[in-house]
Parts: C-alpha cells; structure tokens; sequence
C-alpha cells in the first residue's frame, strides 16, 4: 500500500470522514464492477456498493494498515454480492430467457464478423448476454473469474480477496473459464462434443 | 475424431494462465495444428474470457461518495461541512 493511502487510513481510524471520501473516491468504480457482475443489476450494485464501503468505514479499526486496502473492500463487496445472492436465490429462475437474446450467434457479436446496422443495440444485446453467462456460473467460480477477467488482479490478489490459497484460485479460474465456454456454446446451440 | 488427452486441456490452462514454459507452448501448438477438436476447444476458452473482457464499466452517479459520506457515524474530530 501507498504511503498516501496508509496516511488516510490512519486519519480515516481517527474518524475523518474527507480522508474517507478519498478512498471511496479511489475504489468505487472497482467495488462497483465487481457488484455488477456478479449480482447483474446496476441499482441493486450501487446498494451493496454503498453498503461495502459504509462497512468498510464502520469496521476501520479491524483493519490492518500493513494489508491493502484495496484487498478488503474488494472482499467486502464480494461477499456482501453472495450474501445477496443467497438471499433472494428461491426466486431466480435460471432458466428464464434473457429477453432479445433468442438466436443471437457468435459471429454477430465478435469483432471481425460483419458490422451490425445499430452497433449499439447489438452491443446492449451482447451486454446482456455476456452478463446472463456469468450468472449462470455458481458463486465461488463466478467471483473469481470477475476478479480475473474483469478485474485484472493476480491469483495471488484474489487468494487474498477470497481468502483460499493460491491453488484453489486456480482451479476455480480453470473451471469457471471452462463452465463459462460450455454454455456460451450451448446457448449458441452448438453441440459440445469435447470433454 | 474426437481427442480426449487430458494431458492438452492441462497444457491449455498453462498457456491461458501464462504459465506455460516454451516447451509447453510448442507441444500444445504442434497439437493443435493436428487436432481440430481441441484447437476449437482452445479458440472456444479463449473467446469466452476475452468476452468478459469486452463488458463495459459503468460509471456510478456523481453523488455517490457524498451519499455514503451521509450515511457515515458523525466524525468524531470535526464538524461534518457541507
């Protein structure tokens, strides 16, 4: 951790709610990504953004100045986006259809395919779907490869996130990546014919 | 023909994980270039992690750090100044 970032935590310990709003300031575009992939709803990540940092703020002093900080409130925001997946998941049908994704192939959606008459729209639409996949992917794995893939962060990062060894991380990483390429080939209807 | 060599799936991690050493890389490729299956299976998990990469990143709303701020136990040092 920075030296500027171990002087603001030191003021926010002290209560300073200015030094606070920087580190909010620095990490809740980061906190706020991980919300919303892994929930799948901008407001409902704004909420549980709002709350991470209101407990990361709440619970300073358990906080070790020798760890980064940015390492807790990304472990923050994950397991409160968990808890609140556990919570309402009795009425979340998995099956349920993505509306306007019907047919949607691959080559419409990847670069060098033939560009689309509202680029846009097309790219609402793969958006959405990309966004369905992930959360067709089971928690532990589905938290690791956003903080891989969206995050950019390092196994070791993530181990630290997650709190499960490096290792684990990995083959979280492994099966979530091969969850994630058998059903976006299932929902473009091909046929799986490997493994 | 189907390949079901374990041993390539593993290599393909490796190579995906940037950890593969040449040697590594250079037997998965000279596979690849034979098999067909598991060079669409390598394109497949390729594609499916560079689509997430592709997701946009929304910005929150401008007020977002002042409403937590709002929400915060008042500061034990200062006055809060609006």
């Amino acid at each position: 951790m920075d030296q500027k970032e171990k002087r603001l935590i030191k003021k926010v310990k002290k209560g300073d709610h200015q030094a606070f709003a920087e580190l909010v300031d620095r990490y809740k575009n980061s906190v706020y990504t991980i919300c919303l992939r892994m929930v799948g709803s901008r407001e409902e990540a704004e909420d549980l953004s709002q709350e991470a940092f209101i407990r990361a703020y709440n619970h300073i002093s358990q906080f070790d100045s020798d760890r980064n900080f940015s390492t807790w409130i990304f472990r923050i925001a994950t397991n409160l986006s968990i808890d609140s997946l556990r919570r309402k998941k009795p009425s979340v049908s998995l099956d349920a259809e993505i509306p306007g994704t019907e047919g949607l192939a691959l080559n419409t959606i990847l670069p060098g395919g033939e560009t689309p008459p509202d680029e846009q729209i097309v790219r609402d639409e793969t958006e959405k779907w990309i966004q369905h996949e992930i959360g067709e992917l089971p928690e532990k794995y589905r938290s690791a490869v956003i903080l891989k893939y969206i995050e950019d962060l390092s196994l070791k990062e993530i181990s630290e996130i997650m709190n499960i060894p490096v290792g684990t991380v990995k083959t979280r990483v492994h099966r979530g990546r091969e969850l994630l390429r058998k059903n976006m080939k299932a929902s473009r209807g091909e046929e799986d014919d490997m493994l | 023909m189907t390949c079901f060599n374990k041993k390539y799936v593993s290599l393909m991690n490796k190579v995906l994980d940037d950890e593969a050493t040449k040697s590594e890389r250079d037997e998965l490729f000279a596979h690849l270039a034979t098999c067909e299956n598991c060079r669409r299976h390598f394109q497949e998990l390729k594609q499916s992690t560079e689509l997430l990469n592709q997701l946009v990143h929304p910005q929150l709303p401008i007020d977002f750090t002042k409403n937590v701020l709002e929400q915060l136990p008042a500061e034990k040092r200062h006055a809060i100044r609006k």
